[in-house]
């Protein structure tokens, strides 16, 4: 029972270069169909940021087959769900229907893989909705701080700018950039379908193979090779806005998922934050708490912050590694950037414990035989790890992580926490931003 | 025409009632055949409705406290047990209720349903933690009135209901308040609600009723009962409707949060059926409501616009929200209003309500496929007291409903003689900038 065990998957590859994961499973009342492009606000360029994540919501507004609207009634007249979600590194659809209706989201995805229409009408009513979605996240300070510190720490790599795109670009973004951004990249070529759930395998294969085989179009290649420039000294900002208490990041540049030290990056971010998102493993579900973790420890139970953790998210390419905190009421956010530095310099001058390290894998272990649970989280996780380079990085990651030893920990940490590759965004509430009132 | 739902008679929906002799009632669901999970909820008295006057938070820092140590384990011993488990844990407050959940994979039932009787019967209640959870109700109190989410749904909750009324009170508490919490007080509250009588465990499992019920009879079955309490005395509402918009200013925030709503029957009402159906067109199912379709889709005025009838036992509450541009408040709340009004004078078309019914309906199996997923439709039944069969009796009874009743429903429930209360949190107004562009 426990440890990672991943499902037997069907792969094979159409012609036309569409690779096909399958994993059936046949008790399941569901399936889960998905299509993931290894393409996102990284393929982007300057001037046009966003265009991946607009790109994404046109992808609904109407095919060959499908009128604006349609593809929305075909699958949750169903009673399924449907979405899509932009990331920097891929941009990914996904329907989780009733198991009896899984030809129509398979049709969907054929159908727009190289035949959605784009209108130029769609694009300006939807040029405010794609605004409104920003506007909504800027509600969050954790989201303006998230954006404000991966501008400071990259200045030449596409990872500068976040998926949603600045506000001038999607003021002034046309039809001719989305179109062409999806002409450029969009094709079997660079995709990933994945179909988990309640099917029969062979039927599936055909039926798959009927839908997708005559979907040709030629594309680019969605590889980068922008390489960030080393850092050379700290960088630092300070944002004010609305919000309850000071906040804290620190980031430092991070190797990609694919790095031979990505063990120790995870096992660093599960000692010091708590969780990370490709190794589920439970916890205090909601409310966000990690007593085992070292930086709550360090600081909430200090009472120092109300929350605090660290963030590695799995990328292509280098990322940040980044350490966070949210002070208590009355606490200054200088006394949690000295802490949040003392404990990133802990870690490079001593050794875990065996116990920790022990506890630390055992928690890793037993989270693990859960990551497959349920035909959609499935599908999502063979999709992320196969557009982030390789299916064979789940188990490569998760075996090298148990077998990781306190000096490896303290080495990585040597390597990333480095002063002069360090950025620091410091949030501060303005002035009268709680007090608001009727008018 | 997509085909009915089959899946509601799945062997998912297995659910059996026990009450023990100490007043304990105990539902066993069994679990999904694909599933290796296990769920498991306390759901019973001592919700913050019950806070003793003067000392609003006493609900919630009590539900917090249950998550941070036993009378045997630490903080930090009970959160590396659920670590090492895989388990996942949560205790939680709300008006009416305290809930603890918690999950596992199957093989660790034993162990995760002992740290929940733990959690329940022996709280550690440490001083140090009631203190940091003082501070962190603090900030989320602060957080409360910088985010315009949360501070819309606060004010509309004050503006909607009378002072005496069991929702209107902040389960956050006050400063003041806070600062009144001890131990004891604590303590007596644990004392006087988190008793068996009246409570109900809900358990989804693969392990045969006979099994568990033997096992619990030594551990929860064996409780002192506790007396019955009656449910709180709930006053009618003043029609808060007939006000203006209220708008609330925010300084720096990006977006305006738009709620409208009302007071709704409870769970267990006649009407509740159509009134289920009718919030489902109105903003309910996602992109086929009328609220996506218009503000969204034909308006391009919000990212999101949805409805929610929550499900409640005292008294009821439904919603309808958009977030937009500040330029764009007078216009949303027209739309949402406006539909609210459209629904209950002219109702659905046949055809509108078979296709939002049939989706509603459709989307049950998507519920069924994991123990944590299934789980959720048994704690429904179990708290509200519903049939044992109620899923599977649900599409007759929601198939049996005609336009006129959800037209009714609509008319008494949602508009019930005026238009909704409506109120809106964002920017001040004069941050406005004249030719409608943001700053």
């Amino acid at each position: 029972m426990v440890g990672l065990h991943a499902p037997p998957v069907q792969r094979r590859v159409l012609r036309n270069g569409l690779e096909v994961l399958l994993v059936p499973r046949p008790a399941s009342p569901v399936v889960s169909v998905w299509v993931w492009y290894r393409v996102g606000s990284k393929n982007e360029a300057p001037g046009t940021t966003g265009a991946a994540h607009w790109l994404e919501h046109m992808l609904f507004k109407g095919s060959r087959r499908y009128r604006v609207g349609a593809m929305d009634r075909a699958i949750v007249e169903a009673g399924g769900v449907l979405n899509a979600f932009t990331d920097a590194d891929f941009t990914a659809y996904f329907s989780t229907v009733p198991r009896d209706h899984a030809s129509a989201p398979l049709d969907i995805e054929a159908d727009r893989m190289t035949g959605a229409t784009i209108p130029s009408e769609e694009i300006d009513k939807e040029r405010s909705i794609v605004l409104s979605e920003r506007e909504g996240n800027e509600n969050y300070p954790i989201f303006r701080v998230e954006e404000e510190i991966y501008s400071l720490a990259f200045r030449e790599h596409p990872y500068r700018w976040d998926a949603l795109g600045s506000v001038q670009d999607i003021r002034g973004m046309h039809r001719d950039s989305l179109y062409g951004f999806y002409r450029k990249f969009y094709g079997p070529k660079n995709a990933t379908l994945v179909v988990v759930g309640g099917f029969d395998p062979a039927r599936m294969r055909r039926e798959v193979e009927r839908r997708f085989s005559s979907v040709h179009s030629t594309v680019a290649d969605p590889t980068l090779n922008v390489v960030e420039p080393e850092q050379r000294g700290e960088r630092r900002t300070t944002l004010k806005g609305p919000g309850s208490t000071p906040m804290v990041r620190i980031g430092w540049k991070a190797p990609a998922v694919s790095d031979p030290h990505a063990a120790a990056l995870l096992m660093l971010d599960l000692y010091l934050g708590g969780e990370n998102a490709l190794y589920p493993t439970g916890g205090f579900r909601g409310a966000r708490e990690h007593p085992t973790a070292r930086l709550y420890q360090a600081l909430v139970d200090r009472g120092l912050a109300v929350r605090a953790g660290s963030d590695w998210p799995s990328r292509v390419h280098p990322g940040l590694f980044s350490l966070f905190a949210q002070a208590a009421p009355g606490v200054r956010v200088e006394r949690l950037e000295e802490v949040l530095l003392s404990e990133s310099e802990r870690l490079q001058r001593s050794l875990l414990t065996s116990a920790e390290l022990r506890r630390l894998k055992e928690r890793l272990l037993r989270g693990a035989s859960l990551a497959w649970e349920g035909s959609t989280r499935t599908a999502f996780r063979l999709g992320f790890f196969r557009s982030l380079g390789s299916l064979a990085w789940d188990h490569r990651i998760f075996d090298a992580a148990l077998k990781v030893r306190p000096s490896d920990l303290r080495d990585a940490a040597r390597r990333l926490f480095r002063d002069g590759a360090r950025c620091v965004v410091r949030y501060e509430v303005q002035d009268g931003a709680r007090s608001g009132g009727a008018p | 025409m997509s085909p009915e739902p089959t899946m509601l008679s799945s062997p998912a929906l297995e659910l059996t009632r026990h009450e023990l002799p100490n007043g304990l009632v105990v539902f066993h669901q069994r679990a999904p055949p694909n599933s290796v999970t296990f769920a498991v909820s306390w759901v019973g008295e001592g919700g913050s409705a019950r806070d003793p006057s003067g000392k609003e938070g006493t609900a919630t820092a009590l539900s917090r406290l249950l998550n941070a140590g036993t009378r045997t384990r630490s903080k930090r011993d009970f959160a590396r047990e659920i670590d090492r488990l895989a388990a996942t844990f949560a205790a939680r407050a709300s008006w009416e209720k305290l809930e603890i959940e918690a999950s596992g994979p199957q093989d660790a039932q034993e162990a995760v349903l002992s740290l929940v009787y733990d959690a329940l019967t022996q709280p550690r209640l440490d001083p140090t933690e009631l203190r940091r959870i003082r501070r962190e109700l603090r900030e989320a109190l602060l957080r409360e009135m910088s985010q315009p989410d949360e501070r819309a749904d606060r004010v509309f909750l004050e503006k909607l209901l009378p002072a005496s009324h069991p929702y209107r009170r902040n389960p956050l508490g006050s400063p003041e308040a806070l600062a009144r919490l001890t131990r004891e007080g604590l303590l007596d509250f644990h004392r006087a609600h988190l008793t068996p009588r009246g409570a109900k465990l809900i358990v989804t499992t693969h392990e045969p009723p006979a099994t568990l019920l033997r096992k619990l009879r030594g551990t929860f079955g064996a409780l002192d009962g506790g007396p019955a309490l009656p449910p709180p005395e709930v006053p009618l509402s003043r029609p808060a409707h007939r006000a203006p918009l209220l708008y609330v200013s925010v300084p720096g925030t990006s977006q305006v949060e738009v709620v409208v709503g009302g007071t709704a029957p409870v769970r267990g009402h006649p009407d509740f059926p159509a009134l289920t159906l009718a919030n489902e067109i109105l903003g309910g199912r996602s992109v086929l409501s009328r609220l996506f379709q218009i503000v969204r889709e034909r308006e391009g005025l919000a990212y999101g616009a949805s409805s929610e009838l929550e499900s409640l036992a005292w008294a009821g509450l439904w919603t309808a929200d958009a977030g937009t541009d500040p330029k764009h408040v007078e216009t949303v709340h027209r739309l949402l209003t406006g539909e609210v009004r459209r629904l209950s004078e002219e109702g659905p078309s046949p055809a509108e309500l078979r296709r939002i019914r049939e989706s509603f309906l459709g989307s049950l199996p998507l519920l069924l496929e994991t123990s944590t997923q299934a789980h959720g439709l048994a704690v429904e039944v179990g708290y509200f007291d519903l049939p044992l069969d109620h899923f599977q009796q649900w599409p007759r009874v929601l198939r049996a409903l005609r336009p006129a009743d959800v037209r009714r429903a609509a008319r008494e429930h949602l508009w019930n003689g005026g238009a909704p209360l409506a109120v809106a949190v964002g920017p001040p107004r004069q941050d406005r900038p004249k030719d409608g562009k943001r700053p």
